[in-house]
């Protein structure tokens, strides 16, 4: 560091002091007539707009939510215990903004934009406004790529688009979570940047998130926004359009970025909080009549933009969590009709050892399939076809089997073991090309006469095997990305002769 | 604080004046009755009660009306006031007339604070500029403060024209602070 000196110092404030610009300051002001829960309603301000930034003493800011004849209804950031009846408030002449760029890739930060990871200040010139109007048509395209989650189910039956608004839904302790570390862990070494939004999550939860994005590098690529369960409900109900502006910045510069937004039921809350403290009229569960555009205007900031633009994309993963799996509530209707699909998580399956629980029979994705790749496409479509007639006989034959036909006997074991491939453990995302071999092999009846006990043992010493005996087989369905016939001969040939060795194995084993 | 009650019968009590053309004499009658109904707490409980009749506050109203030779237009209101029981409301009322008034006559308020008093001559020249820029006919009040150290604090409804030498002082060390 260069040394400088005491008289250096005085000339630089001289010159700061000879320089200063003498201006009359001209601020609109108002005073606080009642402050209290977060709100404070303010006397005069008659030009402020609807969601200005205000300033309040000690360094707190508001925003400006209801404009009224004779007050302004304000919800304010951070410590307001300060503020008193009668303090002036001024004007900003600014709509509420979060830091954006490459420096917050790696950091844990507020609403704000202000750090929580004790990593020093976010350095960074760019500002997003945290409410922004969505992309037009015109600026958009069709999905086209695909967003591998690195889960089997997903992937091959429920696959997603960079672009796409898709809402993983289900009851409390089904997964959900676990299912956006996993799609965060499998966009290691791509070009994805992660942006998970936890609104209102214990503390100790949101801890162990950072701790196993951390333990995975996981956080190299991500930007974690936290509002907690003790924050202020003005910081939860900010928190997912400080991460949808964080990641309009890299979607605008020709990237590609995801937000997790964990979870959207305790957003509509704190939005219920604050609309009912600002007298606005309770519509259904006592949600404001704006709940539905407060989530469809976050969610439709998703976007793929055209060529024009850098053809950059948005990927949007809502979280719902229902209440003992009521998916009519209202909440969840509403996103449901807004994402373009719904991963469905049942807490039957959960606990009956299917995880991740995804129920395949009703979850959907409405635009995904454009974006998945051929070989994808080729073997998953028998794979839904298979497990939709499995479930379909599964009903039926609880009672037992033994009066069944060979041929539906058969489709209910070829069922089971689709069950088990599907399977697949957590932070153990599979690159696509490992997915479609065990999804082929499952389709090609390869699986049908092993126990269902050994097939998940059967898969995970597959590749391997593979990889050492044949690596051209998962080196062609990378590049080639499709399954042509002299492939497919190659593959059939792959899995023949390990069956064998497993086998032999397996009985060795007894 | 003025309320949006307040703030409608104001401006109906404004149309009336401004129509009729009395609106100084409107203006000074309903400051003379409020002043009496602030200081005689009998009248404040005779106009309140809902124990008196309509009637018997009418009357009453009347006489002190004749008494006072309040303009009609004032009369009436009171009447008014009392059919709808909102007498409690008059001081509230009052102000809301003057702003009424004011922003129908194009006249703005301002509140002028200086370090010292000002000359005449000053007071004349800061409420031409202040109407240059305004482009309204100004009523100034004159406050004094020496915390402000020098300099003038305009505040002109809820704009405040801030050159006080405070002000300067507080931006300047912002301003270093930020370096």
């Amino acid at each position: 560091m260069a040394n400088i000196k005491a008289d250096e110092i005085t000339k630089i404030l001289r010159e700061q002091i000879e320089n200063y610009q003498q201006t009359v300051a001209v601020e609109e002001v108002g005073s606080v007539i009642s402050v209290g829960d977060g709100i404070a309603r303010i006397h005069g301000l008659d030009r402020c707009m609807a969601g200005e930034m205000l300033a309040f003493p000690h360094d707190v800011f508001g925003i400006a939510l209801n404009l009224e004849e004779d007050q302004v209804g304000t919800v304010l950031l951070g410590d307001y215990t300060e503020i008193r009846e009668g303090d002036t408030v001024k004007r900003t002449n600014r709509i509420m903004s979060v830091p954006v760029g490459e420096s917050l890739v790696g950091r844990v930060v507020n609403p704000l934009g202000q750090p929580l990871d004790g990593k020093g200040p976010v350095v960074t010139d760019k500002r997003n406004p945290l409410e922004r109007l969505a992309p037009g048509v015109v600026d958009r395209q069709p999905v086209r790529e695909p967003l591998q989650t690195g889960i089997k189910a997903i992937d091959s039956m429920i696959p997603i688009g960079r672009g796409q608004r898709e809402l993983i839904i289900g009851d409390r302790q089904t997964g959900k979570t676990a299912i956006i570390l996993d799609t965060i862990l499998n966009q290691k070494g791509g070009d994805m940047i992660c942006i998970y939004c936890a609104i209102g999550q214990k503390r100790s939860t949101i801890a162990q998130v950072i701790k196993t994005l951390s333990d995975y590098g996981a956080l190299d690529y991500s930007i974690v926004v936290a509002a907690s369960a003790t924050e202020p409900a003005t910081m939860q109900y900010i928190a997912p359009f400080a991460a949808a502006a964080m990641g309009e910045y890299f979607r605008d510069s020709k990237r590609h970025a995801v937000c997790f937004y964990d979870d959207l039921s305790k957003h509509a809350q704190s939005y219920r909080e604050i609309s009912l403290l600002l007298r606005r009229p309770p519509g259904r569960e006592a949600f404001p009549g704006d709940v539905f555009f407060l989530h469809s205007r976050l969610l439709e900031r998703a976007a793929k933009l055209n060529d024009k633009l850098g053809a950059g994309s948005l990927t949007a993963l809502p979280v719902i969590e229902t209440q003992a799996g009521d998916v009519s509530a209202y909440i969840p209707t509403n996103v449901i009709s807004i994402t373009d699909g719904q991963i469905y998580l049942e807490a039957d399956l959960f606990n009956s050892g299917i995880r991740p629980a995804i129920n395949a029979g009703i979850s959907v994705s409405r635009v995904g399939g454009n974006a998945q790749t051929k070989a994808m496409k080729q073997v998953a479509g028998t794979l839904r076809l298979d497990m939709a007639q499995y479930r379909d006989l599964a009903a039926f034959a609880q009672f037992g089997t033994e009066q069944l036909d060979k041929a539906t006997q058969a489709q209910l074991a070829r069922g089971e073991r689709l069950v088990e491939v599907l399977k697949q453990d957590q932070f153990q995302p599979l690159p696509v090309e490992n997915q479609v071999l065990i999804i082929f092999a499952g389709a090609n009846r390869i699986l049908d006469d092993l126990e269902v006990a050994d097939v998940r043992r059967f898969e995970h010493d597959l590749f391997p095997f593979i990889e050492t005996n044949y690596p051209n087989v998962l080196k062609t369905l990378r590049e080639k990305k499709a399954i042509d016939d002299s492939l497919k001969a190659e593959a059939l040939k792959a899995l023949g002769a390990f069956k064998e060795r497993f086998k032999a194995g397996a009985l060795a084993a007894d | 604080m003025i309320g949006a009650v307040a703030t409608r019968y104001a401006a109906a009590l404004a149309g009336v004046a401004l129509e009729q053309k009395s609106a100084d004499r409107v203006k000074s009658d309903l400051g003379a009755f409020v002043d009496a109904f602030s200081v005689s707490a009998d009248l404040r409980n005779l106009l309140e009660s809902p124990a008196v009749s309509r009637e018997a506050k009418q009357s009453v109203v009347e006489k002190l009306a004749a008494r006072m030779d309040l303009a009609p237009a004032v009369r009436n209101f009171v009447y008014l006031l009392v059919d709808h029981r909102r007498t409690e409301m008059l001081r509230e009322i009052q102000e809301a007339f003057h702003v009424e008034l004011n922003a129908k006559l194009g006249i703005a308020e301002a509140v002028v604070t200086s370090a010292r008093e000002l000359s005449a001559e000053e007071k004349r020249q800061l409420t031409s500029a202040l109407e240059r820029r305004t482009g309204k006919k100004i009523e100034a009040r004159f406050r004094e403060d020496k915390s402000l150290v020098g300099g003038t604090v305009v505040r002109v409804g809820s704009t405040v024209y801030d050159g006080s030498v405070r002000e300067q002082l507080n931006r300047l060390r912002e301003q270093l602070e930020a370096e």
